[in-house]
């Protein structure tokens, strides 16, 4: 009875041991996957990376932009099979992304960790001392760029941003992070549209939404991606939208521009690993990403649900437009007075 | 009955070999997983997640929560087995766990446990399928203020009810306070002790528990020599089945853990931690020998064993109903819904109903599976520990910093188990008790979060937590738990008194 | 007993004035709400305040049993010792050999010097474990332990 009974144990172990052994080694049918990429240097040396399974790492919580980027590239890359490596999604919310940063950057020159880079990846820096810059990361592409939308409970009084003008009080707006995309959009409504407004940082875009529901707020700026849903299904009223023309996919959504005050804020969407890494490491995620965005599902699974405007960038022009960025981030925040 | 309805479709789809196969290796696979000590249902579910691509939906599912649930029974078997809780819920495991293990009924802490487990989970489950809606409207009205009064209801709860010992629990309370408000914060972004990269993020409180309670043990064991005494492997049946009249002893206090798992757990963050602590403590306070708790006491390991499964459907349904994760666990859960194209939100019941309810069936298949295969085990983790009782100590420490170092990778949290270890040592000795300290951990940067939403929302003024209803009447219920326990210890203080002269 | 356990609450006071400390270099209030200075200054000097008070009890009140305990033994002394010297040595050996190896090699010499087991028993019972530990972490768990791995 007892042998038998750890034999059941032994067995089992052995089992689900063996169904996980596939995933946690690195693939051998990687060097011929990179060799159809057009890519023939070395594949030798190619295949020595991954050793061990990737982390994508979110700097948010589930249900938000970064999370929904990671695992959505995970999925397509699993299903086109356009990597064979054992990847996982890990979420590092907290401090305005700051935490994400700052575990990728503890792991400076392994290239095992991607992580998605928002708005926050500048403005995180800027705003607080957390120790490290952007510059400390390797930029490895943009993705896209998503726009800010402004909405109000369809249950509230509030119908246009001309309500909201003349609310005829100080309003509660919520958004995700301190000195983020959205607060910065926040204040600029303060400033140019002169609604009265006090900002509460919520973590992740699923809390504020949630915030929004049960009427803890009178609004929210979020990204289209979380509240769509809520648009859809009638809870949400949208009031306007922060690009410069309205999106194809919500034609209904006027801009701030037409309605007369200049509020453009969009945010990037790319991937960074850490820094010091190896131009093999580089050129591994380059050649993943180049042949994640030509996919179909990623236009249909990414672009087109979650309402985001393309804009590919490879990692070393990335680069050069988060210098960009960041200067205008520095300028903004510092006129804001956010800079401390 | 529509819900009842939309269930038997699930069950439908649910019940065919290969799924019915698939969930018994995800309960199993939960079981071990959740009983290592440092990794819980996050890690769990994490690992698995690879594994289910190119599977079909419902059964990439079916194995996610078999294994979610299966680390939270799991979690209890090293709480019992060798004082190391694996996760915060089953802290509250250890305390009548672990004396009955020392007494040699470690196979009946095991059942027992088992079975409450079963029934909260079950509890829960009921809820969640004729609940879900109801609730998460309910839920929705829950903001800053009052989560935040919930938060303070746990913290002080625990100090208040710790009889002659208060002042020493209020000390570990706000010392698991300031250790837990370390690191980031999340409203400005500020890192408080910035002194290492590792701090940014806070000293993971999961590496506090395996020091506190596994090498503190550990420590104490060593300087005592002291061995458990169990006897020879063997495979008695009485030993790990309950009685009669032991299930009679523990059918209340099974039932109100489940109340209290289900309507905490919803809570997001660490509703169900705050749920075993008021489970235990409640108990404690209900019962008319209290002396026994932490003693080896079964209605003190049944009430939070079955608040922490019940803690589980909790915990599901903001996830399925609004999109929103309430524990680390459903949060990797949510991330995979995404991944399998379907988008949690108002109108995932709606749009992906059918998947939903498969999973909820798959939930009620693991947690059957998982009773009769938990019952099954106990024989086999007693029988390894019996076989290596006069080893123990140094087996344990070891396991302690493997599972330490697998928390983030690298030997931070190793150092950070034997810090807490020697803490846990001298706590242990100066008896001043760990759960608060603990709680105050878990709890500290969601507290701290919530106090401040909560003010920005008031726009600075600290009333909004007496004008909003449901903070209000928590407040209440504060209040007059402190002034009882104050009388109480005042009245059993001049007790004393009288009794000495 | 009661000097032990005086010593045990004053280390917890020093960190308690690192924590007011620490809270009083960084905003304590911000624009409608706390900063993140707030907490840390209040918790530390909570903590400070509990701290004094259960010293200045520990001088007034009658000494319980527990108190008039001596603290630890010579042999229980001389265990715990030997016992973390050997854990922290396996620790720091991390570097050269990874996790494993000095793991095995801490128990086999626990086991020895503590408890008094035979060579052959303590090298048995801790070669073993340490496999099973390998087996789960490193093969089945897949976690990148670090350093030498056989």
């Amino acid at each position: 009875m007892k042998k038998l009974l750890l034999l059941i144990f032994i067995l089992t172990l052995i089992i689900v041991g063996c169904a996980q052994e596939p995933a946690s080694q690195p693939s051998e049918e990687e060097p011929a996957v990179e060799a159809e990429v057009e890519e023939e240097e070395e594949p030798a040396e190619e295949s020595s990376f991954p050793e061990r399974p990737i982390e994508f790492v979110a700097s948010y919580a589930p249900g938000g932009g970064h999370d929904t980027l990671m695992r959505t590239m995970l999925k397509i890359i699993q299903d086109e099979g356009i990597s064979d490596a054992s990847i996982n999604v890990v979420n590092k919310p907290g401090g305005s992304g700051a935490v994400g940063m700052a575990y990728v950057n503890g792991h400076a020159g392994d290239g095992h960790y991607l992580m998605a880079a928002t708005s926050s990846l500048i403005t995180t820096p800027l705003t607080s001392d957390v120790g490290l810059t952007f510059r400390d990361l390797t930029p490895i592409a943009r993705l896209g760029i998503d726009p800010e939308l402004l909405l109000v409970n369809a249950e509230s009084d509030y119908e246009t941003l001309d309500d909201l003008i003349n609310a005829g009080k100080v309003l509660n707006i919520g958004g995700t992070s301190t000195g983020g995309i959205e607060h910065i959009a926040a204040i600029k409504l303060q400033i140019i549209a002169g609604v009265d407004i006090n900002y509460i940082p919520y973590q992740g875009d699923g809390e504020v939404v949630a915030a929004l529901m049960g009427n803890q707020i009178d609004m929210v700026f979020t990204n289209p991606n979380s509240a769509i849903d809520y648009i859809k299904s009638g809870d949400f009223r949208p009031i306007a939208i922060t690009t410069e023309e309205r999106v194809d996919l919500m034609p209904d959504i006027p801009t701030f521009k037409e309605l007369g005050y200049d509020i453009v804020v969009n945010i990037y969407r790319g991937v960074m690993a850490p820094g010091g890494v190896s131009d093999e490491v580089v050129a591994y995620y380059t050649n993943m990403i180049e042949e994640l965005v030509a996919t179909e599902e990623w236009q249909k699974d990414y672009i087109e649900r979650n309402l985001i405007v393309e804009g590919y960038l490879p990692g070393e022009e990335f680069g050069e437009y988060l210098e960009e960025v960041y200067l205008l981030y520095e300028e903004t925040l510092t006129e804001l007075g956010l800079i401390k | 009955m529509e819900a009842l309805d939309n269930l038997s479709i699930g069950f439908v789809e649910v019940m065919t070999f290969y799924n019915i196969m698939i969930i018994f290796m995800g309960s199993i696979f939960g079981t071990i997983v959740g009983a290592l000590p440092g990794l819980g249902p996050s890690a769990g579910i994490a690992l698995l997640l690879p594994l289910t691509f190119g599977m079909p939906v419902t059964t990439a599912l079916c194995l996610l929560v078999g294994s979610y649930m299966g680390t939270m029974y799991g979690g209890r078997i090293t709480a019992i087995l060798i004082n190391t809780p694996g996760d915060a819920p089953a802290i509250m495991t250890c305390q009548d766990g672990y004396p009955m293990m020392t007494q040699g009924k470690g196979g009946l802490a095991l059942g027992i446990s088992a079975i409450s487990s079963f029934v909260g989970g079950a509890f829960g489950l009921i809820i969640l399928v004729f609940g879900a809606p109801i609730i998460s409207k309910i839920s929705i009205n829950f903001g800053p203020p009052e989560y935040f009064m919930l938060m303070i209801l746990g913290l002080s709860t625990i100090t208040l009810l710790a009889g002659d010992k208060m002042l020493k629990a209020a000390l570990m309370t706000f010392f698991g306070f300031a250790i837990g408000i370390v690191g980031s914060d999340y409203v400005s972004g500020y890192v408080r002790f910035n002194y290492h990269p590792e701090l940014i993020e806070g000293i993971d409180f999961v590496a506090i528990i395996i020091g506190l309670y596994g090498i503190g043990e550990v420590l104490f064991n060593i300087e005592k020599l002291i061995h458990l005494d169990l006897g020879k492997p063997s495979f008695k049946i009485r030993e790990f089945i309950p009685s009669l009249k032991e299930l009679k002893q523990i059918t209340m206090p099974t039932l109100r853990g489940s109340v209290i798992g289900t309507m905490i757990g919803i809570l997001p963050g660490a509703g169900g931690t705050i749920a075993t602590f008021l489970a235990y403590t409640s108990e404690k306070k209900a019962s008319k020998t209290p002396k026994r708790f932490g003693n080896g006491a079964i209605e003190g390991l049944a009430a939070p064993e079955a608040a922490n499964n019940a803690s589980v459907p909790g915990a599901l349904i903001p996830l399925i109903t609004l999109g929103i994760p309430g524990s680390g666990g459903t949060a990797i859960l949510l991330g995979a819904l995404i991944m399998y194209g379907l988008r949690p939100g108002p109108l995932l019941m709606v749009e992906s109903g059918t998947i939903v309810w498969t999973m909820i069936a798959g939930l009620i298949l693991a947690n059957v599976i998982l009773l009769i295969s938990n019952i099954m085990l106990i024989p086999i983790f007693i029988n390894i520990i019996k076989l290596v009782q006069k080893y123990l100590s140094p087996i344990v420490a070891s396991l302690c910093l493997l599972g330490a170092y697998s928390l983030n990778y690298g030997m931070f949290n190793i150092w950070v188990v034997m810090i807490f270890g020697v803490i846990g040592y001298g706590m242990k000795k100066f008896k001043y008790p760990a759960g608060p300290l603990i709680l105050s951990v878990v709890l500290a940067p969601l507290t701290e979060n919530y106090f401040r939403q909560s003010l920005m929302l008031a726009q600075g003024k600290f009333s909004i937590f007496l004008l909003r209803p449901i903070s209000l009447g928590i407040l209440i219920v504060i209040l007059v738990i402190a002034v009882l326990s104050i009388v109480n210890n005042y009245r059993n203080k001049a007790k004393k008194r009288v009794m000495a002269n | 007993m009661k000097n032990a356990e005086r010593i045990f609450i004053l280390a917890i006071m020093i960190f308690s004035f690192a924590v007011i400390f620490e809270g009083s270099i960084i905003p304590v209030f911000s624009q409608h709400t706390i900063g993140p200075g707030f907490l840390p200054v209040v918790v530390g000097g909570a903590l400070a305040v509990t701290c004094s008070a259960l010293l200045i009890f520990s001088y007034i009140k009658q000494d319980t049993e527990q108190d008039k305990k001596k603290f630890i033994s010579k042999e229980g002394q001389s265990r715990l010792l030997i016992f973390i010297v050997i854990l922290m040595g396996a620790l720091l050996l991390n570097g050269i050999l990874g996790l494993i190896i000095p793991l095995t090699i801490f128990m086999i010499l626990s086991y020895k010097m503590i408890e008094n087991y035979t060579w052959w028993n303590s090298i048995k019972v801790a070669v073993v474990s340490n496999m099973i530990f390998y087996y789960i972490f490193k093969v089945w768990l897949g976690v990148p332990l670090p350093g030498i791995n056989f």
